[in-house]
């Protein structure tokens, strides 16, 4: 029974697979071809190299930062009582209500009254924008589970505050940071309005965009996109799935009580 | 003057970089928009021209904008309850005692991490009318395969299925970890007075899962209403304006009517309604986890 209900899930994912290396004849052939008899891995051959490379910097800067600087603001939600606390808390979450489209603009023309219309740096910072509030969030709920003894203990150490968060908290939480990371990564890696948007040419385009370009307005070139899509899925998925525990537990964080 | 103590500098410390950078980036744009709400801005020119309301009352008189609002509504609510049902089901059927749970699990878990530009991509593919695959199964078993994209009736259930098949794994997983923290003693429990299944569903699971769905009902609703990728790559807002949402009418006005003013004041009733929407839901969940007697 489930693996019915699998096998229906995971076909579109299969049949782009399969998609990537048939032939053109085989691609478009009707009745359609299950398994191709020619593999080909020309499709391939026409990998929009520079835009990976692209996604790739933005999404791990983006996500180094965002850490860094997330990490820092949830450990001082946890840990510090401070006046507004639970009120700029409460903003930071209700970010996520405001919809893409609607800062879109602003930010276009922001961009292009500095000048960095077509840039790598743009893009970043955008998705650093789109990013912190997730992790924000995400970093606060781990430390909030984290029992304050250890850092009590570390303080009687000797420990100042911000070397109890460095030397103790964090190496503790390995499993926390994982999550957030991963799934800020992705938040980056995904993303599609703004890139589309804030760039025009290969000098910072982003995959998605690129792959998105295969639709022309007269004919859509399958293979090369199922190629493209391939390559630019099926690593993220292997690594997932090696840390899917971790992203299960950042994904129902806060769903569930205890 | 009232004294802040050490530990609140120390706390407003570590959370103002990331403030700061929060308020540039989101705090100066909304008012950018609201701003730009009341103009009429001419790009090439880089001028603009205070309209006040004109934009909105422009809004309000339009056929397109209120089927735009119907389009979403009906692509939000469908789909969210949609996948609550089949991811409800799914997280079920995944909480038994299986020997290859965590595979199952992992599986299912595909969509989430595809590029939403991706698999809207693949199911475009795979609802081409002619070559796609879908169809040809369906000439297979003798059944005329429709106009999946093309068909102005069918298109919002197509792109409704892409967006049910992406999102249920989401659900199947939050309601997962919360069926998995309901103690089975309460199941046994109920087992020994004879409850019927459904009973044992109704009075024990289901108020046990209430943080879980709304949570679920939350974000999916947020999601589903703000959903872009799909529609762009899937039908652009076509055939006509069958399936034209508001974030990609908002995305037409701007970048293809070169009309920022408009669509900066239509993105601002998009922000209102959304944020409406989250409101009655958080009132829902403090009014049932107030209603919770332990």
């Amino acid at each position: 029974m489930l693996i019915i209900i699998v096998s229906v899930y995971l076909f579109p994912f299969i049949w782009m697979i399969l998609s990537s290396i048939k032939s053109d004849t085989e691609q478009y052939a009707i009745p359609p071809v299950w398994l191709p008899l020619h593999p080909t891995l020309n499709n391939y051959r026409s990998l929009p190299f520079r835009e990976l490379l692209n996604s790739l910097i933005i999404a791990l800067t983006s996500t180094g930062i965002a850490m860094l600087l997330g990490s820092m603001a949830g450990y001082g939600f946890a840990r510090y009582r401070f006046p507004l606390r639970s009120f700029i808390l409460f903003l930071i979450l209700m970010i996520r209500v405001i919809p893409h489209i609607s800062i879109l603009i602003p930010i276009f023309l922001l961009m292009k009254s500095l000048n960095l219309l077509n840039t790598i740096l743009a893009v970043i910072m955008v998705h650093l924008a789109l990013q912190l509030p997730l992790c924000v969030w995400m970093m606060r709920s781990f430390f909030v589970e984290l029992p304050r003894d250890l850092e009590d203990a570390a303080k009687v150490d000797g420990c100042s505050s911000l070397g109890a968060l460095i030397r103790v908290v964090l190496p503790v939480c390995t499993s926390g940071l994982a999550a957030t990371a991963i799934i800020i990564f992705l938040t980056s890696w995904n993303e599609f309005l703004f890139a589309l948007v804030l760039t025009y040419t290969e000098v910072a385009k982003t995959m998605p965009v690129a792959i998105a370009e295969n639709v022309t307005a007269f004919v859509i070139h399958w293979g090369p996109m199922t190629a493209a899509s391939v390559i630019y899925t099926i690593p993220v998925m292997i690594f997932t799935i090696f840390v899917q525990k971790h992203i299960v537990r950042g994904l129902t964080l806060g769903a569930i009580k205890g | 003057m009232r004294k802040i103590s050490h530990e609140a500098m120390i706390g407003y410390g570590m959370i103002l970089p990331a403030l700061i950078y929060l308020s540039l980036f989101y705090f100066y744009p909304i008012i950018s928009a609201v701003n730009l709400s009341f103009q009429e801005y001419d790009i090439s020119s880089g001028k603009n021209r205070f309209i006040g309301l004109a934009n909105y009352f422009s809004i309000m008189s339009e056929d397109r904008f209120f089927n735009a609002i119907k389009n979403t509504f009906f692509f939000t609510f469908s789909c969210t309850s949609i996948e609550l049902a089949i991811g409800m089901c799914l997280a079920l059927l995944l909480n038994r005692d299986l020997r290859d749970k965590g595979l199952f699990r992992t599986l299912l878990l595909t969509p989430l991490m595809l590029t939403p530009v991706v698999y809207s991509l693949q199911f475009r593919w795979m609802y081409a009318d002619q070559y796609g695959v879908i169809n040809n199964i369906l000439k297979g078993l003798g059944i005329a395969g429709p106009l999946w994209i093309a068909d102005a009736n069918i298109a919002m259930y197509s792109i409704m299925i892409t967006m049910i098949w992406a999102a249920t794994p989401f659900v199947m997983i939050v309601l997962l970890a919360g069926l998995q923290s309901i103690p089975p003693e309460l199941y046994e429990a109920a087992q020994i007075d004879g409850a019927s299944i459904w009973n044992t569903f109704k009075n024990i699971t289901l108020p046990l899962l209430k943080p879980a769905i709304l949570v679920v009902l939350l974000i999916r609703t947020m999601d589903a209403f703000k959903m872009f990728d799909i529609f762009y790559i899937l039908t652009g807002g076509g055939p006509g304006f069958a399936t034209e949402v508001l974030s990609i009418y908002i995305y037409k006005t701007a970048f293809s009517y070169l009309n920022l003013g408009k669509a900066s004041a239509l993105s601002c009733i998009m922000t209102l309604i959304i944020s409406m929407i989250a409101l009655v839901y958080i009132q829902l969940f403090r009014i049932s986890s107030s209603q919770e007697y332990r």
